[in-house]
């Protein structure tokens, strides 16, 4: 994965203008979602890290969002679905630009263990990209201020 | 009837999981350790935690969930401490020959950097979304409910 500042940052690029901020803050949450579920158990208990395999996987989280949205008031689920869904996908779109030593992601499971990846760049790579991210951040929000 | 799909969600969810536990094919240095004979001289995918804890002048010795193992291979980039994955052929009873190799040398940067976006994004959410008590559901704050 991309560290999350980097997945949040694309989020945070494709969504600013958005008018609705519950929009903006759930598809956020969409952003971050596969490695939110993940990456704890991975890190914090690697033993369980065949319980993980299914976690970071677009049906799986598919389905997360379907049972998330779940919990929302009626007339807010259809928008939650919708930018979780949204969020997910972009978090994934990242993903599968990445160059893995052990193959990539199961993005067919559980109907395939096949991995595919573009291979653009490594897992650690966007790590030194974030203070660009963080100034891009306060150059665009410095300007929508004047803006206003 | 939302309970129900609740309830059929979640079961689908535990199938995945246990689907994946169960049913993945990679072969593992835990698989390999266990039954020396039978993997010996597979090459397999080490990726999962592990770190460096020696470095010696034909190799390096690996760390992974209580198991260590001796790689034998290009040890000159290795520090002890890094985090690595690698892709070796496995040789009983406890030994690698390496044949690729990756160092994660920002991970834990990449770690630590991660958990910043998601406190931002909860503080986002907790200041836009609360739980309705009364009807056991995420509404947004400020809004008026009457029905």
């Amino acid at each position: 994965m991309p560290d999350l500042i980097t997945h949040t940052f694309a989020a945070y690029l494709l969504t600013r203008t958005a008018s609705q901020r519950s929009f903006r803050y759930l598809f956020y949450l969409g952003t971050i979602l596969p490695d939110i579920l993940s990456r704890p158990i991975y890190i914090l208990a690697p033993r369980w890290y065949a319980y993980t395999i299914a976690i970071h996987t677009p049906v799986f989280i598919a389905l997360t969002i379907f049972l998330l949205s779940e919990w929302f008031a009626a007339d807010l689920r259809a928008l939650a679905r919708k930018a979780l869904f949204l969020g997910a996908t972009l978090h994934f779109s990242l993903d599968i630009m990445q160059r893995h030593l052990g193959g990539g992601y199961l993005w067919l499971y559980p109907f395939s263990w096949r991995t595919f990846e573009l291979g653009w760049f490594g897992p650690e790579a966007t790590v030194g990209w974030v203070p660009v991210w963080i100034g891009l951040v306060v150059v665009i929000e410095a300007r929508l201020h004047l803006k206003k | 009837m939302r309970s129900a799909y609740g309830i059929l969600l979640c079961a689908l969810l535990a199938g995945l999981i246990y689907y994946g536990k169960e049913h993945n094919p990679a072969i593992t240095l835990g698989m390999c350790m266990e039954n020396p004979a039978a993997y010996d001289g597979q090459t397999i995918f080490i990726g999962t935690e592990i770190t460096v804890r020696e470095v010696l002048e034909d190799g390096f010795r690996i760390h992974q969930m209580g198991r260590f193992a001796r790689v034998y291979g290009e040890s000159a980039q290795v520090k002890k401490g890094d985090s690595v994955q690698l892709v070796a052929q496995f040789r009983a009873p406890d030994q690698l020959v390496l044949e690729k190799l990756y160092i994660a040398k920002k991970r834990r940067w990449k770690i630590a950097l991660s958990v910043v976006p998601v406190v931002l994004i909860a503080v986002a959410l907790f200041s836009a979304f609360k739980v309705d008590g009364r009807r056991f559901e995420i509404v947004e704050r400020g809004r008026c409910r009457t029905s």
